[in-house]
């Protein structure tokens, strides 16, 4: 068990619920305004449902014979010229990047948004050694100027408004803190990144996909960043999770439709970029991370949770995660498959995340490869009761409900006296904010003077003597 | 998809077959009215039903929050005992998230294919009845059962976007084949004084009663 403090998305999503009118019904309109780009796209595509199953059929073929396909990628990429290392966790990553970085004098690193490199909390190990460390998405680099992880795993900075970013820029940039112009804000960031790409030693980016059959990789970016940075620096470092393996070039074309249809409402990112060994006068090296995922893959009600291509439309259609914010739930990976990844990491500490649903199961239907992501969130209440890490009002209620509702006779005695006990009971008792949760923006439902049973009994004449 | 597909060619029910009434614990104490037209209802179609007296609550509360121990005695329960109309006003339909995407009773909007909505069907067929539209028929309305409480804020204000939705465009009444959904979106309703009123699709259909 960990020694950290459980996170609390319940009372973090308070927070930004409650912080102003302006943030989370932005955040909730945004989201869901990209659900409905999503689902038009969808929707004009005739085989859209046999491509997700398609995508989740490859997906799980991978997976169960992954360790054929990382070796296939390995050799290949090796003969194309790229230098293959083995990360089997977040600490190993780090020290195999560090001394890449090391060995060729590099001071200054511009990268690409990579969530793998976020789990690896890698920036704050490489400026603990000296080294630069300089995000280029756009909404990367908001984030880290502001001192903050992602929110969301494709849209970063989404629960700020440009008000909030005009003011981040103006504290970190100098710029004039009223003009929040999306224009003059990206113009700003254009400018401020530009002498960093040129500066940089090397590029650092992620990879979506990794083809096993030619050892090449694929990043997906909207913004070109990702491409500038491999291309200016002479040296480029990909980290790339075990379970972005697909086996064959023409599996692209299932993914391809489904990634950015499914993660913006677009046919495709504006750059689609193939990587397949160093650039001339160039030298490429590909981190192959485990970080868990083999224990993962192991897991045999969870192991679907690997199929992941990271769109973010299960945190899109989420109702609960558009009115929380992704800083919420406290962890790399937010929204519905942030609650089925984050335990495995540590299972004390995001105990309480398996809660923050209502298990509406829009996540499962909406995931391009079909993770079954409502089913795991409740496997994992189910891990979390068995460990004793069930919050304490629920754990001691359930005790005494799981045997009261085991047997109607104690049940019904405990019926008769409930109307009487809510009719007496003190308004505070009912609407008190923490010792009555329902009551604080609800009003209680009030008891029947005449329960079903007591109809039923006296209107069914079979039942009249019992 | 399996339910679906098996409810969808059951096309009729044999009068001799007996049925087991299950009316949720909430139900037998809040909202007897909806399990009187359910029975009702079923009688008109010269069902065989009975409520077998044995029962007490489904284990939901329990069972969905991953407490399978304490949800089994409910659930043994259940498995062992178990086996007309008018309406002038306009009515916003709320499917629920389980009914929708558990039972498959209408097409999700994340799932492409045909739309179909076998709830929204039965209600075309009750004289005066008006659908109106909504803007996001199967968005979680934020019931979920001990998440109600257990996450108060987020399930407030989605409960609270619900209504908004519903009262948006022009409806009266709220109908549902879910009745905690309605009990939430109810709560919610009558404390920020909106003029809304939440009944189950049972009444409807049976044409009561209403209270």
């Amino acid at each position: 068990m960990s020694t950290t403090k459980q996170v609390d998305p319940a009372a973090a999503a308070e927070l930004f619920i409650l912080q102003d009118q302006v943030h989370e019904p932005m955040h909730d309109r945004f989201l869901w305004a990209t659900m409905q780009r999503r689902d038009a796209e969808a929707a004009a595509i005739p085989e859209w449902e046999e491509l997700r199953e398609l995508a989740s059929k490859i997906k799980e073929h991978t997976l169960t014979h992954l360790g054929d396909y990382l070796e296939e990628f390995e050799a290949n990429a090796t003969k194309r010229g790229a230098h293959v290392h083995w990360a089997i966790d977040a600490n190993e990553h780090n020290a195999i990047v560090h001394a890449i970085l090391a060995d060729h004098g590099v001071k200054e690193l511009i990268k690409s948004k990579s969530m793998l490199q976020e789990e690896c909390q890698m920036t704050p190990f490489l400026e603990r050694r000296g080294v630069k460390v300089i995000e280029s998405d756009l909404g990367e680099r908001i984030q880290q100027l502001d001192g903050q992880p992602p929110s969301h795993i494709v849209f970063p900075a989404i629960h700020k408004t440009r008000q909030d970013v005009a003011q981040v820029f103006a504290r970190t940039i100098g710029t004039d803190p009223h003009n929040d112009d999306p224009h003059f804000l990206t113009e700003v960031m254009r400018n401020n990144a530009r002498p960093r790409f040129l500066a940089a030693g090397a590029g650092m980016t992620g990879g979506n996909f990794a083809i096993a059959e030619t050892g090449t990789f694929m990043v997906c970016t909207n913004e070109g960043n990702a491409d500038i940075g491999a291309s200016v620096p002479p040296l480029h470092i990909a980290s790339i999770g075990i379970e972005k393996l697909i086996p064959r070039v023409e599996d692209m074309g299932v993914f391809l439709r489904l990634l950015a249809r499914s993660a913006e409402g677009a046919p495709l990112t504006q750059y689609t970029s193939h990587f397949t060994g160093p650039r001339k006068d160039g030298e490429l090296h590909i981190v192959l991370v485990d970080n868990g995922r083999s224990r993962r893959l192991g897991m045999p009600d969870f192991w679907h949770s690997l199929k992941c291509i990271r769109c973010g439309a299960c945190m899109n259609t989420c109702p609960v995660y558009r009115r929380s914010g992704g800083l919420a739930y406290g962890a790399t990976y937010s929204g519905p498959i942030g609650v089925i990844l984050d335990p495995t990491f540590d299972e004390f500490k995001y105990s309480e995340l398996p809660f923050h649903s209502t298990l509406c199961g829009s996540c499962s239907d909406v995931c391009p490869v079909k993770i079954d992501i409502s089913d795991q969130i409740l496997g994992w209440r189910r891990v979390m009761a068995k460990k004793g890490y069930l919050p304490l009002a629920k754990r001691l209620s359930f005790a005494v409900a799981g045997h009261v509702f085991g047997h109607p006779e104690e049940y019904h005695a405990l019926e008769s006296v409930a109307e009487p006990a809510v009719d007496y009971a003190p308004h505070f008792l009912l609407y008190d904010r923490s010792l009555n949760p329902w009551g604080r923006d609800r009003e209680l439902p009030q008891l029947a003077k005449q329960t079903f049973r007591e109809w039923y009994l006296a209107n069914r004449s079979k039942h009249a003597d019992v | 998809v399996a339910t679906q597909t098996s409810a969808t060619m059951q096309k009729t029910i044999s009068k001799s077959m007996r049925i087991g009434l299950f009316i949720p614990c909430f139900i037998d104490l809040i909202y007897p009215e909806v399990g009187i037209a359910a029975l009702e209802l079923l009688e008109k179609f010269g069902l065989n039903v009975e409520y077998p007296l044995d029962q007490t609550c489904c284990g939901q509360p329990m069972s969905n929050s991953g407490d399978e121990v304490n949800s089994a005695p409910a659930e043994h329960l259940f498995v062992e005992t178990f086996p007309w109309a008018e309406f002038h006003h306009s009515v916003a339909l709320h499917n629920s998230c389980s009914s929708v995407r558990g039972l498959g009773i209408a097409k999700p909007s994340e799932i492409m294919g045909v739309p179909f909505d076998k709830t929204a069907d039965l209600l075309t067929k009750v004289k005066g009845l008006v659908l109106v539209p909504v803007d996001r028929p199967d968005d979680c309305c934020g019931f979920g059962g001990t998440f109600c409480v257990t996450d108060e804020a987020v399930s407030a204000r989605m409960g609270l976007e619900k209504a908004h939705d519903h009262l948006r465009h022009g409806a009266e009444y709220v109908v549902s084949p879910d009745m905690s959904c309605l009990m939430h979106q109810q709560g919610i309703a009558r404390r920020a004084g909106l003029d809304l009123k939440y009944v189950h699709l049972a009444q409807v259909l049976n044409g009561g009663p209403f209270q």
